[in-house]
């Protein structure tokens, strides 16, 4: 049975109902969660500026922490709930749509290779995440915001920089503590 | 005859688990029977459903020595999207079955899965919205359902599915009493006329033992007595003709909650309350009862000043509510909310109850007695790294409120604390908030459960059309009945 | 009025791409600038308003101030036109920051207008007739069910927090604040989800390889003949755009 193979952590994908339907529901927490720490920054003087650090943090977490709960295509689909819905509030909707699928790939395959129970793990997963996804966004605010070349690359080092250790931390105390609720097996 | 549903159960052993979460179970249960299932926290009551299902172990991973047989099948042979043929299963909470975003599609999601062709679908749906009379909202968003509409829309959905087996896990226990009624004649109408077979874990057991043929009562996990209705009321409920004596130690002179003259109206005029004259003195237990939109909501947001009153004025603790000082004033309240999942967040017990001491100066020591003394009021010592998720609904309530009186509070205002909770779980939370009232702190319940009123409160308030209409003494209440009974509470 | 609504969701599909890919490969302002002004023609034809965009209107104009002053302090195309201290403007800053403003509405405006056009039943028939599974269709479907509830979920703990007088006056409270909202909003998720599973699974999903719907979507030869003029549109442009 399929949600008993999934048992086995390193397994990539996991198409039973559950991990469907549990993917939804977690995509649209994690858009919630990207609405709140939004205004959060938004206070803020480099969120005024444009630059997102604690949205990035809440992005970059989400992104693997559903990817490895409900592996794929339960990541994909969650962050591509979250790239569609952004429709809303961000006019780089098109580079998360990529973004979001390239980041949750990524953890996806490193969740394949390792348990996901070491800090080292979770470090080269937010690697990825944040590395990735940044430059795919950072090319958004390129050709589509028209944001200039050295201005936008400035911000997303101090982006990548940011974002991988907090969500880096954060990624790792929330898995370990989903995990130890038995909500999720 | 055969039996309808047949268990021999030996063993249901969840992973990581030493002891069987079911064991030794020998059940037979006839076509038309009327099953009641009730038995402490965490009895095996739900896992016995989830058995007969196959939830477990399709859907709960867990090993299982023994065979279950529906319709004469073994439900281990039946893959679980089959087992809509034999079963229809309905839980507590109605928003989170509910899969479609208008209520007429939800009633025909069951059987769109089944391949059926469009006439059939509308047919089923047609008949089902007759019998359940929901044809004014058919074409209403199921977010914006109440309790009562949702749980039908839900019924709804399981019978166009015509399955002959119906399994509910405490489908009232969100319900108020009129609406709790309501679905229970439904599901005894379609057990006697129907022969559908109707297994019920028990929330409202006055309601329940109207209509069951028998009762199973779980304790441990296995099944301590299969009674007929009468024989588990003679052995099991005793019956308290007279309540039994609160004394508490309430002083007139201290006003804790006045509200005068209170109203709240919201954006587009909808009326939340009018003009509430209300005052809570300090020990008091009081009740405030009332049917669903009758403004016990409005009157407690007001009280904790997550509204504020259009027309009147209220006061805490002798001072009027102002900006400035709600702050002050909360840290004087303890809120203790109808889903305790919406105040739990720590990944221990230990941290959740400790959570709020972190913004106090008491020494590591003091913070450690506090601790354990609250675990040990509520009955989880033992437990502190245990995580809160792993605990049943009550004894996450139990845990709410463990983190809620830490902090001492004088005031405590439980918003139907034992909603979605059933019988013995209710009674636990309702006792202790009975022992800390005996301890000097005033409580505030709102309550649709007119039983938990009378028999744990010393006052009780009856809001009725966004009006107080009613305020006595609980040892009052039969001089009300005909009131209580115009109102549908009774 | 026109009931866009009742049109079949590929044709809507294929508009709002049209919008969204001729605005991601313009560098023209006047060509942004028509595909803008016939959004909202063709929203006032629908609608008789153009009230659903408020909201977003006032997003775009922020996000659009914010491309504008970095244009401003940073970019460093064309010729200057003012200078002060360290701080110098380029004409080509203004285009480049009006070019992007209006690709960001036509994209952003095209795109809403798909999702209040499109009903999410339709978008699942629509994935289900290029051969998705319907058990991945239904999922757009069930996220716009979803929504509401995780949102009522979501400020139940915020009255519970505020009510318990969770302080959330400065932003670093905000900050320590966030695990009390959004874990409690997790464990919710997880408990709706494994009872949102098991009823359907227990009401027959994903047992057969197609199901049936109540209303089904169909495309009217009118519809395909709009669909091959628009695909054929954006080529056209296309076409315009690399050799012209």
């Amino acid at each position: 049975m399929e949600n008993e193979l999934a048992l086995k952590r390193k397994k990539i994908f996991k198409t039973d109902t559950k991990s469907l339907i549990g993917a939804v529901v977690m995509g649209i927490v994690f858009v919630i969660a990207c609405q709140i720490t939004g205004q959060i920054d938004n206070m803020l003087p480099w969120g005024k500026a444009g630059m997102y650090l604690i949205n990035g943090s809440c992005w970059a977490f989400f992104t693997a922490f559903i990817t490895l709960i409900y592996k794929q295509p339960g990541g994909i689909i969650a962050a591509e709930i979250e790239a569609l819905t952004s429709v809303m509030y961000s006019p780089l909707w098109v580079a998360f749509i990529f973004a979001n699928a390239v980041g949750t790939i990524w953890v996806s395959f490193v969740a394949s290779k390792y348990d996901m129970t070491k800090w080292s793990h979770h470090i080269l997963a937010q690697a990825g995440v944040c590395i990735l996804g940044n430059c795919i966004v950072t090319v958004g605010m390129i050709f589509i915001l028209e944001i200039p070349l050295d201005v936008a690359i400035i911000e997303t080092l101090i982006l990548i920089a940011v974002n991988w250790i907090v969500a880096t931390v954060i990624t790792k105390l929330a898995y370990d503590a989903v995990l130890k609720s038995g909500l999720v097996k | 005859m055969k039996p309808i549903i047949s268990i021999d159960l030996e063993a249901l052993v969840f992973p990581e688990e030493k002891e069987a979460a079911l064991k030794n179970i020998k059940l037979d249960i006839n076509q038309g029977d009327f099953i009641a299932v009730t038995g402490g926290t965490a009895s095996g009551k739900s896992l016995l459903l989830h058995a007969i299902t196959s939830a477990a172990p399709k859907f709960y991973p867990c090993t299982i020595e023994g065979t279950v047989r529906v319709a004469d099948r073994n439900v281990e042979e039946i893959p679980l999207c089959e087992m809509a043929d034999y079963v229809g299963y309905m839980m507590q909470e109605p928003q989170n079955q509910m899969i479609s975003r208008v209520v007429y599609d939800e009633l025909g999601f069951g059987v769109a899965n089944m391949n059926l062709s469009s006439e059939e679908i509308q047919s089923r749906v047609g008949e089902i919205m007759s019998f359940l009379s929901i044809q004014d909202f058919a074409h209403r968003y199921t977010d914006a359902l109440s309790g009562g509409q949702a749980q039908k829309v839900v019924l709804g959905s399981i019978l166009t599915l015509k399955a002959p087996i119906l399994l509910l896990d405490q489908p009232a226990a969100e319900l108020d009493p009129k609406t709790s009624s309501e679905l229970y004649k439904y599901l005894s109408w379609l057990n006697k006329n129907e022969k559908i077979t109707t297994m019920v874990v028990m929330d409202k057991s006055r309601e329940v033992l109207k209509y069951a043929d028998r009762v199973v009562v779980m304790e441990n996990g296995t099944v301590k007595d299969y009674l007929n209705t009468e024989e588990y009321k003679n052995k099991y409920q005793q019956k308290e003709k007279n309540r039994r004596p609160i004394e508490l130690m309430v002083d007139h002179e201290i006003d804790i909650v006045k509200l005068m003259g209170a109203s709240h109206i919201y954006k587009g005029g909808i009326v939340g309350c009018k003009a509430i004259d209300f005052t809570l003195k300090k020990g008091d237990f009081t009740a405030v009862i009332g049917q669903n939109g009758s403004g016990k909501s409005t009157m407690l947001k007001l009280i904790e000043g997550l509204l504020k009153p259009t027309e009147g004025s209220i006061e805490l603790f002798g001072s009027s509510v102002t900006k400035k000082n709600i702050g002050e004033l909360r840290r004087r309240i303890g809120f203790l909310f109808q889903n305790p999942d919406d105040q739990i967040f720590c990944s221990t017990i230990k941290e959740e109850i400790g959570y709020v001491l972190k913004r106090k100066d008491d020494s590591e020591a003091e913070k450690n007695k506090k601790i354990q003394d609250v675990l040990a009021f509520i009955g989880l010592e033992g437990s502190e790294e245990v995580h809160p998720q792993r605990l049943s609904r009550g004894q996450r309530q139990l845990l709410a409120l463990g983190s809620v009186i830490i902090s001492e509070p004088e005031l405590i205002i439980a918003d139907e604390p034992t909603s979605g909770l059933d019988e013995s779980q209710s009674r636990l939370v309702m006792e202790k908030l009975l022992l800390l009232a005996q301890q000097g702190k005033t409580v505030l319940l709102v309550t649709h459960d007119l039983s938990d009123a009378k028999y744990f409160a010393n006052r009780i308030v009856v809001m009725n059309r966004h009006e107080l209409v009613l305020d006595f003494n609980a040892d009052q209440m039969d001089c009300f009945t005909d009131d209580l009974i115009k109102m549908e509470l009774m | 009025m026109i009931n866009v609504k009742i049109w079949d969701p590929r044709l809507k599909l294929t508009w709002c791409l049209f919008l969204v890919l001729t605005a991601l490969i313009s560098r023209n302002m006047v060509l942004d600038l028509v595909l803008l002004l016939t959004i909202l023609i063709t929203e006032i034809i629908t609608e008789k308003s153009l009230k659903r965009f408020k909201v977003i209107a006032i997003l775009l104009l922020i996000a659009g101030s914010q491309v504008l002053i970095i244009n401003l302090l940073f970019g460093r195309v064309g010729e200057p036109v003012w200078s002060w201290w360290i701080l110098t403007v380029y004409n080509g800053s203004l285009i480049a920051s009006l070019l992007g403003f209006l690709r960001i509405c036509v994209i952003t405006i095209s795109a809403i207008q798909f999702a209040y056009n499109t009903d999410a039943t339709d978008i699942a028939q629509m994935l289900i007739k290029w051969h998705i599974p319907y058990r991945y269709a239904m999922l757009v479907p069930i996220t716009a069910r979803f929504f509401p509830v995780m949102v009522n979920e979501y400020h139940s703990i915020c009255d519970s927090n505020s009510a318990r007088g969770v302080p959330c006056d400065t932003v670093m409270e905000h900050i320590r604040n966030l695990p009390a909202a959004v874990m409690p909003l997790i464990y919710r998720a997880l408990r709706i989800s494994n009872d949102a599973s098991l009823s359907v699974e227990l009401r027959g999903f994903g047992r057969y390889e197609t199901r049936n719907f109540q209303k089904t979507i169909g495309l009217r030869p009118f519809e395909g003949i709009m669909i091959l003029f628009i695909i054929m549109m954006y080529i056209s442009i296309m076409l315009c755009i690399m050799f012209l």
